[in-house]
């Protein structure tokens, strides 16, 4: 009964309730966005790389190194020769080693060249290992294998064929059309950039890179600036272009005539269609030249605790400039240059949730020289001083309830459209979920300060209701 | 002493501030089933008296009983709950809460009385919507939606509802005109019979007196009003009625 009345109290006072619930709506969804983004984006960051001990690549600052190799964001002027993968590997403590070579791009997400070592070691979140769902992983250089969200954004399914972008970018106008590649292999969701990224052989990426040149040479010289990595691929390929074996260069082509029927009517976006998952004998997984460049190295030991003295080595090292860094310190380190504006952020959205409570305790305070009257005929009809209290109460929870509800509500919305922008550009994967222990603390601690807030109308009415002095 | 009497007072003595005392009555009492007319001036106190009588405040000295029991020795919540199921009470105007409806206004008295509604208040609404002169519908209504008239033997009905043995009535007619006044106490004494209950009827207008039992003045009954009616200090001691002020 008593919550009728107050249902029916706010209701007849509904354009300053309704304003008092937006207020609080707004500040509510800020603290909760705030918040859930500050929580996934740490778990989203950390969970990207596990059981790497060092990531070599050449020389740059730290974070650079980590952002380029793990992220895919940014770039990284140079690159290093892949014989320094075996120069590590000599190493007694080094256990294996992966190379990464990044650059290229394929519809908006990240090509990365590596090798079947890649499948085999890199891990993430709490040490788990990567997983191809469907497919193999690279037994020819003309294969890929797509991370999930490729997959699944694109429609590709196995045995596709898909042609890679020159640089970094969605829309890039320069495209390895000559050398389409074979779909293998999908690997499981991670939820880390793995899934935004089409993982194919060094041996592919440099095949690609050669018939461009091939291309080039022929007269075809599209009018378009090129990236720092695109010209870092440019000028560096120009030693290991005689390494190629001849046949490379001819073969891409008579690939794409072969496949041409399969292209129309096909359900999804491929360019081409292959009709075998049986490696490809024309494109054999060559040795990777020792020039080839490659962008960085994960490195794994045999003994972790030797990691600090591998790093100094590496760093030191006076005949390659080459940078050593710990996936985790970097990550820290990063995360300790965003937490200030992180606990700034939270300071901020608590601010406004407090201001609004306010909001709600002067808006339930003005209306209670109205509500004297009111209060007086319930003390007449019997009602004590303190369900006079508890309605004022019960109304102001029942405002912030709304409002927490609306709030919840609008975020989820909101998170759920901007779920996959936040992935692909940003690298931040959320969940929809905000009920984690954090957030319901948070909840409960507006519902603290509510309850503390209306105190004030509700003591008056109270003190309304015993002097009964109307 | 007749502890069965519907009000008894005895020895009471209430003011707000000490300086300034507004009652002081040496002993008055209201026979069971009467119907008794308190006439005095607004300003002198009557109330202050109704406010006694009901619970809401408490004398400085003195016993007041109603219905036998000891309402001034009561703990604040027994009070409240004695007030809800026991004495009904009809005010000059704003009795209702104006956003909900008649029948949640209704409702509510009897959700006051800490009692599980009985199902024999249907039959017994139905019958005091009767004798009001109401239609069922009006039930849906917004209480802001009726006229004057029907708020007050809307209030009546509210007043009634618990089958209260007391049924305090303060200056209700003042803002009704003439030929609603007449039909107004009639209506009032036709519940009041069927009910059995008390009335005490509060009022300055000496013209409504006709039929009451007994006629009661205030002067005669409390010693700083026989004093005090010249100098009266005005809007201190008024029902929820002075509440207009601050809605202006």
């Amino acid at each position: 009964m008593l919550i009728k009345v107050a249902v029916e109290s706010l209701k007849n006072r509904r354009s300053s309730v309704l304003l008092t619930i937006f207020a609080l709506t707004i500040s509510i969804s800020l603290l909760l966005t705030v918040e859930h983004i500050r929580h996934q984006a740490k778990a989203s960051f950390t969970r990207t790389v596990s059981g790497v001990d060092l990531i070599v690549g050449p020389r740059t600052g730290a974070l650079n190194l980590l952002l380029f190799s793990v992220y895919h964001k940014g770039s990284i002027g140079s690159s290093m020769a892949y014989n320094t993968r075996s120069l590590l590997s000599q190493n007694k403590h080094v256990e294996w080693t992966i190379p990464v070579s990044l650059g290229d791009t394929h519809r908006g997400f990240s090509v990365l060249g590596t090798t079947n070592d890649f499948f085999q070691h890199f891990q993430y979140g709490l040490n788990q290992p990567l997983q191809i769902i469907q497919g193999r992983s690279f037994a020819a250089s003309n294969e890929a294998v797509l991370g999930a969200t490729v997959a699944k954004k694109l429609g590709y399914t196995l045995l596709d064929g898909i042609i890679l972008a020159h640089g970094l970018g969605s829309v890039s106008f320069k495209q390895h059309t000559d050398f389409p590649l074979k779909v293998v292999g999908i690997l499981a969701a991670t939820g880390t950039p793995v899934d935004e990224t089409v993982h194919i052989p060094l041996q592919g990426l440099a095949a690609a890179h050669g018939t461009e040149k091939h291309t080039q040479q022929s007269g075809f010289t599209p009018k378009i600036a090129l990236t720092q990595s695109a010209m870092r691929k440019a000028t560096t390929r120009h030693a290991d272009a005689d390494h190629r074996p001849a046949h490379q260069h001819e073969t891409p082509h008579k690939h794409g005539d072969k496949h041409a029927h399969n292209h129309t009517g096909h359900h999804n976006s491929a360019e081409h269609r292959f009709t075998s998952l049986a490696p490809d004998p024309q494109h054999p997984l060559d040795e990777i030249s020792a020039t080839e460049p490659i962008s960085a190295i994960h490195v794994g030991l045999t003994n972790p605790i030797a990691v600090l003295s591998l790093q100094q080595k590496i760093n030191q090292n006076k005949d390659i400039p080459l940078s050593a860094i710990l996936p985790g310190i970097v990550l820290n380190e990063l995360w300790q240059l965003v937490s200030f504006i992180e606990k700034l952020l939270l300071g901020i959205a608590w601010l406004i949730v407090v201001a609004s409570c306010i909001g709600l305790a002067t808006m339930l305070l003005a209306s209670m020289r109205e509500r004297t009257r009111e209060i007086a005929i319930l003390r007449t009809i019997g009602a004590a001083p303190k369900t006079i209290f508890l309605l004022l109460q019960i109304e102001a929870l029942g405002i912030v309830i709304t409002a927490i509800l609306i709030s919840i509500f609008s975020v989820t919305g909101v998170l759920f459209f901007l779920q996959s922008w936040l992935a692909s550009t940003l690298g931040l994967y959320l969940t929809l979920n905000l009920f984690t222990l954090s957030t319901s603390v948070i909840l409960l601690g507006i519902l603290a300060v509510t309850c503390i807030c209306s105190l004030i109308p509700a003591i008056k009415g109270y003190q309304n209701a015993l002097t009964n002095r109307l | 002493m007749d502890k069965l009497a519907a009000i008894n007072i005895q020895n009471c003595h209430f003011a707000y501030a000490p300086d300034k005392p507004i009652l002081q009555i040496p002993s008055f009492v209201i026979a069971p089933g009467t119907t008794v007319f308190l006439r005095g001036p607004s300003g002198s106190g009557k109330s202050t008296l109704l406010q006694l009588c009901t619970g809401m405040l408490l004398p400085q000295s003195g016993q007041i009983h109603v219905l036998g029991e000891s309402i001034s020795t009561l703990s604040a919540s027994a009070r409240d709950r004695f007030r809800a199921a026991n004495i009904g009470v009809v005010l000059q105007q704003f009795n209702l809460i104006d956003y909900l409806s008649v029948y949640d206004n209704i409702k509510l008295a009897q959700h006051f009385t800490h009692q599980d509604p009985p199902t024999q208040h249907t039959a017994y609404l139905d019958e005091l919507l009767q004798a009001l002169r109401l239609s069922p519908e009006i039930q849906q209504q917004k209480a802001n939606a009726l006229s004057v008239g029907q708020q007050q033997r809307v209030a009546i009905l509210r007043a009634l509802i618990n089958r209260p043995k007391l049924l305090i009535v303060d200056e209700p007619t003042s803002a009704l005109d003439e030929a609603a006044k007449t039909s107004f106490m009639e209506t009032l004494f036709t519940l009041q019979r069927m009910t059995c209950c008390t009335l005490l009827f509060v009022s300055h207008d000496m013209r409504l007196t006709k039929g009451f039992d007994r006629v009661v003045d205030l002067a005669d009954i409390d010693d700083i009003s026989t004093a005090a009616v010249s100098t009266a200090d005005t809007g201190l001691n008024e029902w929820p009625n002075t509440s207009i002020k601050g809605v202006q």
